[in-house]
């Protein structure tokens, strides 16, 4: 453990950073990696001003242990009223001349949240303020941006063990008995079964979910639809074909008119927009193919598995992302997402400002379904004029343009790209569900089915690709120890133990394979390797 | 693209480490006025774009290895800033344009093609 303080001066202004500037240097020199590096300094230089803007003195007290920087800053400044009016962006108390020096914009706590594995704020007014903040460093990349956005029940879980076959990045296990102490990896009747999802090595694809049949992984979404009342709507195309052969896109448009949503707006545009984009930069892009960040799940996999393959992603937000940044700006909206990808590149990365709520597809079809259903008689012809039927989505495909979709299929086609021989491939569409964001679990419809309905339809003015502020970063996902030289002896270890055990792969245990049961062991992420071959 | 490449297109006057702008590689660019926002967007490969002129600017590049720093309106620098960067390595240029010009021209150079191209 290290830890050091430092003393801030307030009004200072001369040194506000200084003392941030002298933990960075210890960071480095301990050899924390650069992105947890970053969110602490980001947070650390924040609270220092604070102190400089709003107090007398200060002190900044910081924590490095194996895994976490914990960092206390207290100050005599006036205090926080109303500490969540503080946390508003925009909010800021700070005197004109700091402003001036470009202080003041009411984003330093929200900042601070933002960056943070854990925030707390105390404050009295008269007394002081004390600010606390944790960030991980074991799981940076992850921690930050995810949040899972599996929703696990465990109470429904049959201990059937599907899941962690389809898991792409096994990184689900069934544990017996609770999580909390997990400890034997035999199945014991009676026991209740519980999933655990090992967030480091999840890229929020739904594989899970769609195999799940008793519903213990779902995605983590609202479960009521919110007040439609003055919000906007936002829609993946695909749920304007989820309702039978009789029912058009203009039908379902209609009935969710009736919800009182002040405007319902579809992602298909962003999505032509995004696929045009990621054309036009191929034209000029040095690494080739360049990959289309259409699926944030695909992102995911990039960032964990391929990290070589980042530069070939093209630098824009997915649609929905891309859509919402620019949709939550107007108002709250109301967002379904297809998939736990999306909502998690939603909640945890890209659009930081974003006040909505997301919810399942499920839980718009339910409500509009009544509304649909009167639809029925309604013919083409009297529908608004400016929603043409027309060619299939996917006509402006151009040439030089492969589309992969389903996630084992992504998976060799990036290792073919990984080994040079995709040269004849120009931009590559991939996509973790199979037939695309259509062939989601969360949607009723058979995807082909629904795929085959969708029309391109009038485009959307407003959409375009937005360019990521921030880069794509490798995750450390796959990596065994932040220290090289451990992580090749904990790999030795492995590989020992994994010679012990069967090699038939057969999950009973829990863990997916046998390499990751001996993973699991030697990570002490379970007491031992019991092997149900082995041991009975 | 380099950041004496990108000062040459931009027209803008390199004040300060202009030895070390054959080497620095930027790769995007943010332009604000406030120091959170400069921060929260700062990287390796982020030239940062200001009418801001003090010191401040050269702690933000510093903290979060920005290797460059792009003044607007052809302001000067203060002293203290220019100091700073002097002192940490930071790459200061002054650009005589205005905010949106510069920034349009620092979109033409970064990126390939106009990302806000309407549909």
């Amino acid at each position: 453990m290290k830890s050091c303080s430092y003393r801030i001066s307030g009004g200072d202004y001369a040194n506000a950073g200084a003392a941030s500037s002298d933990l960075k240097g210890v960071l480095k020199r301990i050899g924390v990696e650069p992105a947890a590096i970053r969110r602490t300094i980001i947070a650390a230089y924040e609270a220092e001003t604070n102190v400089v803007i709003h107090a007398s003195r200060g002190e900044m007290r910081v924590t490095i242990e194996p895994g976490r920087i914990d960092v206390e800053v207290d100050d005599d400044g006036p205090g926080i009223p109303d500490i969540a009016q503080a946390m508003k962006e925009g909010f800021s108390t700070a005197p004109a001349a700091a402003r001036e020096l470009g202080f003041g914009a009411g984003m330093g706590l929200p900042n601070i949240r933002k960056s943070s594995d854990r925030f707390v704020l105390e404050s009295t007014v008269g007394q002081g303020t004390r600010l606390r903040f944790t960030v991980h460093l074991k799981s940076h990349a992850v921690t930050a941006a995810a949040w899972t956005g599996v929703r696990i029940s465990p109470e429904r879980c049959t201990g059937c063990l599907r899941c962690l076959r389809v898991c792409p990045t096994q990184a689900l296990r069934v544990r017996r008995g609770p999580v909390a102490s997990a400890g034997t990896a035999r199945p014991s009747a009676g026991v209740p079964h519980a999933q655990e999802i090992l967030e480091h090595l999840c890229i929020h694809c739904a594989e899970c979910i769609a195999e799940c049949k008793p519903g213990a992984l779902a995605m983590s979404a609202a479960a009521e639809l919110p007040d439609p009342k003055g919000r906007s709507l936002v829609i993946p195309s695909s749920f304007l074909y989820q309702f039978g052969a009789g029912i058009g896109p203009e039908n379902v448009l209609r009935a969710l008119s009736g919800l009182e949503f002040s405007e319902v707006r579809e992602l298909g545009p962003w999505h032509e927009a995004l696929r045009r984009a990621t054309e036009a930069f191929a034209a000029h892009a040095k690494a080739l193919p360049v990959i289309s960040p259409a699926c944030p799940a695909v992102v995911n996999l990039i960032e964990m598995r391929f990290p070589s393959l980042i530069r070939h992603l093209a630098p824009f937000l997915s649609s929905i992302e891309a859509a919402c940044r620019d949709w939550a700006a107007a108002g709250k909206s109301v967002i379904v997402a297809s998939c736990p990808s999306e909502c998690a590149a939603l909640l945890g990365r890209a659009t930081e400002r974003l006040e909505a709520d997301i919810i399942p597809p499920a839980l718009l079809a339910q409500k509009v379904m009544p509304l649909v259903a009167a639809q029925r008689g309604a013919k083409s012809a009297d529908v608004s004029p400016d929603l043409p039927a027309g060619a299939a989505i996917t006509t402006s495909a151009a040439e030089g343009l492969l589309e992969v979709t389903g996630v084992h299929h992504v998976m060799r086609v990036l290792e073919a790209v990984e080994n040079g021989w995709l040269a004849d491939v120009r931009v590559l569409e991939l996509f973790a569900c199979d037939q695309g964001c259509f062939g989601s679990p969360l949607l009723k419809e058979d995807a082909f089915i629904s795929r085959r309905r969708a029309r391109s339809r009038t485009a959307a003015k407003e959409a375009r690709a937005v360019r990521r502020e921030k880069p794509f970063t490798a995750r450390a996902g796959l990596r065994l120890d932040e220290d090289m030289a451990k992580a090749i002896a904990k790999l030795a270890e492995i590989e020992k133990l994994r010679r012990t055990l069967p090699g038939k792969d057969c999950a009973l245990c829990g863990a997916p394979t046998c390499d990751a049961l001996a993973e699991d062991a030697v990570l002490g992420r379970i007491p031992a390797a019991n092997c149900v071959h082995i041991h009975g | 693209m380099k950041l004496s490449e990108l000062a040459d297109k931009l027209g803008a006057q390199i004040v300060a480490n202009a030895e070390k702008a054959d080497e620095a590689q930027v790769e995007r660019f943010h332009v604000s006025d406030r120091i959170s926002d400069l921060l929260n967007s700062a990287s390796e490969e982020t030239l940062l774009v200001t009418g801001l002129v003090n010191v401040h600017l050269a702690r933000v590049a510093e903290l979060m290895d920005a290797p460059g720093i792009c003044l607007l309106d052809g302001l000067a620098p203060d002293a203290p800033l220019l100091h700073a960067a002097l002192r940490r390595g930071i790459v200061l240029m002054i650009s005589e344009s205005g905010r949106e010009e510069t920034a349009g021209l620092l979109r033409a150079c970064l990126l390939e093609e106009p990302p806000e191209e309407a549909v």
